[in-house]
C-alpha cells in the first residue's frame, strides 16, 4: 500500500497510521494572540519569535466562493470546480476546493469543516484538504 | 510608518509606447527598445544623456532583457537594473528611479518595461507549488471571490459591477494602442464565457504583449538639458507599499482587499493634496470588482458606493471622476512590466492635453495605482 503524503505537511497534518486523524494546523502568537495558518517562524502581526504550532478546529464558515470553468495549470481534480474561502473558527482564511455540494445551494455565512481526498498518482498518493458543508 | 519626505523635483520628460496586443513574432526586446526609442524623442533627449535604467517585466525571456532591450542604442556603461515585482513591475521601476533621483545619486531615469503574457489562466506559485493541486492559485478566481464577497455586502449585482467593462471598453475605442478597442453592450458582457463566476471573460483583462517607457528627469536639470518644463509634469507622489497584517492572511474582501488605501494616504500626505483634488484616475482593473475596490480604497468614493457611480456614469470620460481613460486593463491589457508605466503614459498625455478624443478637459492632477502579488501597490500622482 502507497503512503499518503499531505500535500503540504506545513498546512495539513495527516497521521500516516489513522488516516481519520487531520488538522489544519499553524501558529498562534504568545505575545499579541493572534492564529496564522501554514508555516511562520514569527508572528505576522507583531513579528516576534515567541510562537506555538496549533491544530486548528477545522470548523469555518463560508466567506466566498467561485466556480472555477477554467482551469489553471496544475490542477488535476475535475473541472468546473468550486473553490472556496472559510473563515476559521480561530480567524484565518482558508482557501480549497469545496466537495459534495453543488454551486447553486451554497450562500456566504454556511458553516464548513474540513476534509480531504487522496490524488492517486503513480508514485504517491496525496492528501489534498477540501472544504465540506457541515451539515 | 515615518513618512519619506520628497527634497528634489522629479517630473516626466517623456513617455512612448508599444501598442499592447499580441505580436506572436515579434522578440520583447524589441517592443520595449521601440517604446524606449520613443521617449527619448519624446523627450528631446539623446540616448547617451540617461544615466540609469530600470527594467519592468515577469515572465522568464532569458537573463538581463533589460541590457538586451538597450544595448543597440550604445553601451554606455550604465547601471541597468531588471525588476520583477509582479504586476507592479513597471511602477516599481518607476518608483525605484524616482527615489534614486530624488537621493540626488542621479538626474535622468528611464523607466521601462514589457511582457509577453502567455494565454490561460495566470497563476502566481511555481508550477511545483502545492496551491496548484490545492486550487486556490487562480488570479481571476481571487478577484471572483472578492466580488461574491462585495455583492454580499454592498448590495451590488454581477450586472452592476460589469457595467466597468462596457465603460472601460468605450474608452478604449478611442485608443489604437488598446488590444481590446472594441465596444460591448453589457448584455455581451454579461454572456460572454465564465471564467470564475461571477466573473466572465469579458471582465477580465487580456493576456497581452506590449511596452511602455518613460524618460524622468530632475527638475533643476531640465534647462540645462533643453527639456520643456510645460510639457513634463511632476511626480508629486511616489509610494511603494508591501503586504502587511490584515487580520485574517487573506485579501479576499469586500473592502480595501489591497494595500491601496494605506499606500494611497501615504499618497495624498506626500503630494499635499486630497483625494478631491485628483482630475483623472487609472487604477488596477485586472478583473471589473478591481477597478471599484481600488477606487474606494483611493478615497475617491465611499466604501460599497464605487458601483453606484459607476452605474452613474461618474467614471465615464464625461463624469467628474474619470476612470482608466485609455481603457485600462481590461481593454488595454495587461502586459504585467509594462502596465504600470502604460498608465503613466496615459496621465502624461492627458495632463498635456494630447489625449486626443478621450482628452479630460483641464486635467491637472492624474493618480496612477497598480496592485500585485505579494499584496505589492504602486502609487504614483502626476500634476501638470
Amino acid at each position: 500500500m502507497k503512503k499518503i503524503v499531505s500535500v503540504d505537511p506545513s498546512r495539513f497534518k495527516l497521521d500516516e497510521v489513522n488516516p481519520d486523524e487531520f488538522k489544519l494546523i499553524g501558529y498562534t502568537c504568545n505575545e499579541c494572540d493572534i492564529f496564522i495558518f501554514g508555516p511562520a517562524t514569527n508572528c505576522q502581526k507583531c513579528t516576534n519569535s515567541d510562537v506555538t504550532p496549533v491544530d486548528f478546529s477545522g470548523d469555518a464558515i463560508l466567506h466566498s466562493y467561485t466556480l472555477i470553468k477554467v482551469a489553471p495549470a496544475g490542477w488535476i481534480g475535475a473541472t468546473p470546480y468550486i473553490l472556496a474561502e472559510g473563515e476559521l473558527s480561530e480567524g484565518p482564511h482558508v482557501l480549497a476546493e469545496i466537495i459534495g455540494m453543488d454551486f447553486d445551494d451554497l450562500s456566504v455565512g454556511i458553516p464548513l469543516k474540513i476534509t480531504y481526498v487522496i490524488h492517486d498518482s503513480d508514485k504517491v498518493a496525496t492528501a489534498v484538504y477540501k472544504w465540506q458543508v457541515s451539515k | 510608518m515615518e513618512q519619506i519626505r520628497i527634497n528634489r523635483k522629479v517630473r516626466v520628460a517623456g513617455v512612448g509606447l508599444h501598442p499592447f496586443g499580441k505580436f506572436r513574432n515579434k522578440d520583447i526586446s524589441v517592443m520595449a527598445r521601440e517604446a524606449v526609442v520613443e521617449a527619448l524623442g519624446d523627450a528631446g533627449l539623446p540616448w547617451n544623456k540617461v544615466q540609469v535604467g530600470y527594467f519592468g517585466h515577469v515572465y522568464y525571456e532569458g537573463m538581463s532583457i533589460g541590457e538586451r532591450v538597450l544595448s543597440p542604442l550604445g553601451l554606455t556603461g550604465i547601471p541597468i537594473i531588471n525588476v520583477e515585482n509582479a504586476c507592479s513591475s513597471g511602477s516599481t521601476a518607476l518608483w525605484q528611479a524616482f527615489w534614486m533621483i530624488n537621493a540626488g545619486l542621479y538626474d535622468v531615469a528611464l523607466v521601462f518595461g514589457a511582457e509577453k503574457v502567455p494565454s490561460g489562466p495566470v497563476t502566481v506559485t511555481g508550477s511545483d507549488s502545492p496551491d496548484r493541486l490545492i486550487g486556490g492559485d487562480h488570479m481571476m478566481g481571487g478577484y471572483a471571490l472578492r466580488m461574491r464577497r462585495y455583492m454580499s455586502e454592498t448590495g451590488a449585482t454581477a450586472s452592476s459591477i460589469a457595467q466597468v467593462a462596457v465603460k472601460n471598453r468605450e474608452h478604449a475605442s478611442m485608443n489604437p494602442n488598446a488590444h481590446r478597442n472594441e465596444t460591448y453592450t453589457l448584455e455581451e458582457v454579461l454572456k460572454s464565457r465564465v471564467i470564475a463566476d461571477p466573473l466572465t471573460l469579458f471582465q477580465c483583462c487580456p493576456t497581452s504583449e506590449g511596452a511602455a517607457a518613460a524618460v524622468i528627469c530632475a527638475d533643476d536639470v531640465l534647462d540645462s538639458l533643453g527639456v520643456s518644463r510645460e510639457k513634463s509634469p511632476e511626480i508629486i507622489a511616489s509610494v511603494l507599499t508591501s503586504g502587511d497584517y490584515n487580520g485574517n492572511g487573506s485579501d479576499h474582501s469586500a473592502f480595501s482587499p489591497y494595500r491601496t488605501e494605506p499606500a494611497a494616504l501615504i499618497a495624498y500626505e506626500m503630494a499635499n493634496i486630497s483625494p478631491d483634488d485628483v482630475d483623472l484616475i487609472q487604477v488596477h482593473d485586472a478583473a471589473t470588482i478591481g477597478e471599484l475596490q481600488q477606487l474606494e480604497s483611493l478615497h475617491i468614493f465611499e466604501k460599497g458606493k464605487a458601483w453606484i457611480a459607476t452605474q452613474e456614469g461618474r467614471t465615464s470620460l464625461s463624469g467628474d471622476r474619470p476612470t482608466n481613460t485609455d481603457g485600462g486593463l481590461l481593454a488595454m491589457g495587461h502586459p504585467f512590466g509594462a502596465s504600470g508605466i502604460r498608465m503613466i503614459h496615459e496621465t502624461v498625455l492627458q495632463l498635456r492635453d494630447q489625449a486626443g478624443a478621450r482628452q479630460v478637459d483641464g486635467a491637472q492632477i492624474g493618480v496612477s495605482q497598480c496592485s500585485g502579488a505579494g499584496d505589492v501597490t504602486t502609487v504614483h500622482i502626476l500634476k501638470a
